[in-house]
């Protein structure tokens, strides 16, 4: 995956969010490790993203209780989106659209309810990977996303490509 | 042939869902019998005078108990015929409780099977043969493997009994985990400071020899006559010229050298004496952090040295020691933390475990007994204690309790409040259990005394926010989530077998269970024998067990081993394996399948190669019998034709 990189994303620090059921119950899902799972991490890296160390990753969102009991579930988004920014995030990566949905769309009505100022862009983590193999941000649906991540990939240029460098992931990879 | 039957009643254990009354009149029909009868309890002292009677009235020469497993009472009633003057080898045992009335469905049903169960016996019996044990010599030494507590106390018993003992060790020194241990519950004694004179003793008696730093390689022989071979691992130090001075410590370049005494609570250096009061008191080098064998050069430690102990080209070096009994002392391990990814699976550093807690408590510890956590070196003010950190936790292959966790929690967080002042510990339990002597007063005393809160229920995550860690579960008799902000936490790891268990298990040929704890003979009526002659267990290395348990297995492993050498001879079973030399080809397969290298190789007077079995050495297990192509190995006792009795008296042919 490495190989394929493009362009450097400098601006991105980004929070890895695997959700609560990709991986889970172990058995059914037969993906990753239940409790601390990293495929995302490695693709993330794979793409020379910055990530953030984040506990959060599984913790439930509330998502599929958005109608029932929507206090509870913006109790739970703020603490996913608090976690992430106090990890040091400013983006969150998701690979799910039901997570991807909550935590985008939800983040005013979390603002109105608690008081608070999140402004915190979701991605999908392949739209992560196509910005790094230099894609259009058009072409990647980011203009569809409601809380925008323009600011964050303004300053993305065309990676240096470093005597060795693209050995050296080879390298990793196959270690 | 004047057969005797003896159906038992055991009470009801047996009559309750078979008529024994019909299994007697059944068997009455049968050729070969004589009498049959049956009885309330024929293992009760009148129920064995009954047998002895029926011999001598009836004229009896074999004789048939249909009872319990032969495990039970085999011996008994073997004992019971020889004094009534008939070779115990005539005796045998129909087993119509465990195989039929505790599992078997209906009465009607039972009563069939009990029947077809003693024709079974009556066939063999009909069959069996007079066989004599022959005695040999034993020797009276005993070998003690492990040496904590457990294993220091057998050392010490059998030592004081006038037995010769040998001790191995595998670290470089004796103590075990006791040595590691800050305080004691429930007395808060000094661990190290009741344990250092039982070292010294165990040091100094003239009777014991102890092979530090040692593994077992191989065990040959069987009871009263092991021989156990022992490699002495390279210390890379020469312990003879070894003073324990320490120089070579303190001027090793090597800094982060994991230290394995202090479960890694700090480093320590790759040329080390583990612990102050350690012996024997001398160095060791871990080549697995020496710069002398990970980059091959250095040799700062030569140069200090006073005495010129250094030697890098030191290799494994092999003992022979021949003992007549062996105490298996060998302890447990600890769960990896690892395997407890939702814990952060040994990712943070203030999340650590019980027994690295006890080495930041101790005054002798990394941190001279200050507790500072290992992340910042700051002293916590909020201490989460996790109990059941794996413990009974099906899903991660530990289904058992751990049983010390509960009682050193409490100690633990009793030893925090005395150590800082002010701090608030917390205690998420599954069960308190606390059922020895003064123990349910002591973990109270933690609650009502300490102010130690405890939560009862089980904690789904730790995970760090800023620099405390957050400690989420669940209390499940206020039905609601908590959450905790912790400085450090501590996890009660669950107790494991002991790394190599497995494998030292099947060099002395004893079993272990799914765990890879060591199996006693009988859970309660044998519980320090293994089903190996000879052989013995104490302390943990039979399951997780606390200081006074493991000391009292140490004594009671070493009266086992003291009672066993009392004797000058010993007699041996003689339902062993026997070649019939006229049909074995000399093909020697068998030598390559048994398993305890009983059989070896001969050549008769006329120059016939044959198998010839080592009758000392044989267990009776029968692998040789099943291999032999040409049934020239039978195994006495339960030869072919035996055997086939029995087949043919259930088939009815």
């Amino acid at each position: 995956m490495a190989r394929h990189v493009t362009t450097s994303l400098p601006g991105l620090r980004i929070a890895p969010y695997y959700g609560c059921i990709l991986n889970r119950p172990p058995k059914l899902a037969c993906f990753d490790d239940p409790e601390n799972p990293i495929s995302m991490d490695r693709i993330l890296a794979a793409a020379g993203v910055e990530g953030a160390d984040f506990a959060f990753k599984l913790e439930c969102c509330g998502a599929a209780f958005g109608v029932p009991k929507k206090e509870m579930v913006l109790r739970l988004t703020a603490k996913v989106l608090s976690m992430a920014v106090d990890a040091g995030a400013n983006c969150i990566a998701v690979a799910c659209p039901l997570c991807q949905q909550n935590l985008d769309l939800r983040q005013g009505q979390v603002n109105a309810a608690l008081g608070t100022s999140f402004d915190i862009p979701i991605l999908y983590f392949s739209q992560v990977l196509g910005l790094a193999y230099g894609y259009s941000p058009e072409a990647l649906g980011i203009q569809k996303h409601i809380v925008s991540p323009d600011g964050l990939i303004r300053n993305r240029s065309p990676k240096q490509v470093e005597a060795g460098a693209s050995g050296n992931s080879e390298e990793k990879e196959t270690a | 042939m004047r057969v005797g039957v003896f159906i038992c009643h055991c009470g009801n254990n047996i009559a309750g869902t078979v008529d024994v009354a019909r299994v007697a009149e059944e068997t009455r029909k049968l050729p070969g019998v004589a009498y049959a009868t049956d009885y309330m309890y024929t293992c009760s002292e009148p129920g064995q005078d009954e047998i002895k009677q029926a011999i001598v009235r009836e004229g009896l020469n074999r004789v048939v108990v249909a009872a319990c497993s032969p495990r039970m009472h085999e011996l008994t009633f073997r004992r019971t015929v020889e004094k009534a003057g008939l070779n115990r080898y005539f005796f045998e045992m129909a087993n119509i409780r465990e195989h039929i009335s505790w599992v078997g469905e209906g009465k009607e049903a039972n009563t069939q099977k009990a029947i077809e169960a003693v024709r079974m016996a009556v066939a063999k019996a009909i069959r069996n043969r007079p066989l004599v044990s022959s005695s040999f010599k034993v020797n009276k030494k005993v070998l003690v493997i492990g040496a904590g507590v457990a294993g220091m106390q057998a050392a010490l018993d059998c030592a004081d009994g006038g037995l010769e003992t040998i001790v191995v060790e595998r670290s470089p020194s004796i103590a075990g985990m006791m040595a590691r241990l800050d305080k004691t519950f429930p007395t808060i004694d000094c661990s190290i400071c009741i344990l250092g004179p039982k070292m010294v003793d165990v040091a100094q008696h003239e009777r014991i020899r102890l092979h530090a730093y040692s593994e077992i390689e191989d065990v040959k022989g069987y009871v009263g006559n092991y021989q156990v071979k022992i490699r002495k691992k390279p210390t890379y130090v020469d312990w003879k010229k070894c003073t324990g001075c320490g120089a070579c410590m303190e001027k090793c370049p090597t800094k982060n050298a994991y230290d394995r005494f202090n479960y890694g609570v700090a480093p320590t250096r790759a040329i080390n004496i583990p612990f102050p009061q350690a012996i024997p008191k001398k160095a060791t080098i871990d080549p697995e952090f020496c710069r002398k064998f990970t980059k091959g050069k250095c040799g700062v430690c030569a140069k200090v040295c006073p005495t010129g102990a250094i030697n890098y080209e030191m290799t494994d070096e092999f003992v022979t020691e021949e003992v007549g009994a062996i105490i298996v002392a060998t302890g447990y391990g600890l769960l990896d933390q690892a395997k407890l990814p939702e814990y952060g699976g040994g990712r943070y550093p203030d999340v650590i475990s019980g027994i690295q807690y006890e080495r930041l408590l101790n005054a002798s510890g990394p941190t001279a007994g200050h507790i500072q956590r290992p992340s910042d070196g700051a002293e916590p003010k909020a201490v989460v204690f996790v109990s059941c950190a794996g413990s009974r936790d099906k899903s991660i292959g530990v289904p058992y309790c751990s049983n010390f966790c509960c009682m050193y929690i409490a100690k633990q967080a009793i030893l925090t409040s005395d150590h800082i002042p002010g701090s608030q510990s917390y205690v998420f339990y599954t069960d308190i259990r606390a059922t020895g002597k003064g123990y349910d007063e002591f973990t109270r005393r933690a609650q009502e005394d300490y102010g130690v809160h405890y939560i009862r229920g089980r904690v789904s995550r730790i995970y760090p926010k800023g620099n405390k860690m957050m400690v989420k579960g669940a209390d499940t008799l206020l039905g609601a989530q908590v959450e905790i902000e912790a400085d450090l936490v501590v996890l009660a790891t669950a107790a494991v077998a002991a790394p190599g268990a497995r494998e030292l298990a099947e060099k002395l040929h004893i079993s272990y269970d799914t765990n890879g704890f060591y199996v006693e003979s009988h859970p309660k009526l044998r519980p320090v024998e293994t089903n190996t002659a000879g052989v013995y267990l104490a302390g943990a290395a039979q399951g997780p067990k606390d200081i006074p348990a493991s000391v009292a297995q140490g004594s009671a492993a070493a009266a086992k081993a003291l009672s066993l050498l009392s004797k000058d001879m010993i007699e041996s079973d003689p339902a062993i394996s026997k070649v019939n030399t006229r049909a074995c080809t000399g093909c020697l397969k068998c030598l390559s399948t048994c398993p305890f290298q009983a059989i070896k190789e001969e050549t008769l007077r006329d120059g016939k190669r044959v198998a010839s079995v080592i009758e000392t050495v044989c267990a009776g297990c029968g692998v040789c019998t099943a291999t032999c192509p040409c049934g020239a190995i039978q195994l006495e006792h339960f030869t072919d034709n035996q055997l086939l009795a029995e087949v043919n008296a259930i088939c009815r042919i």
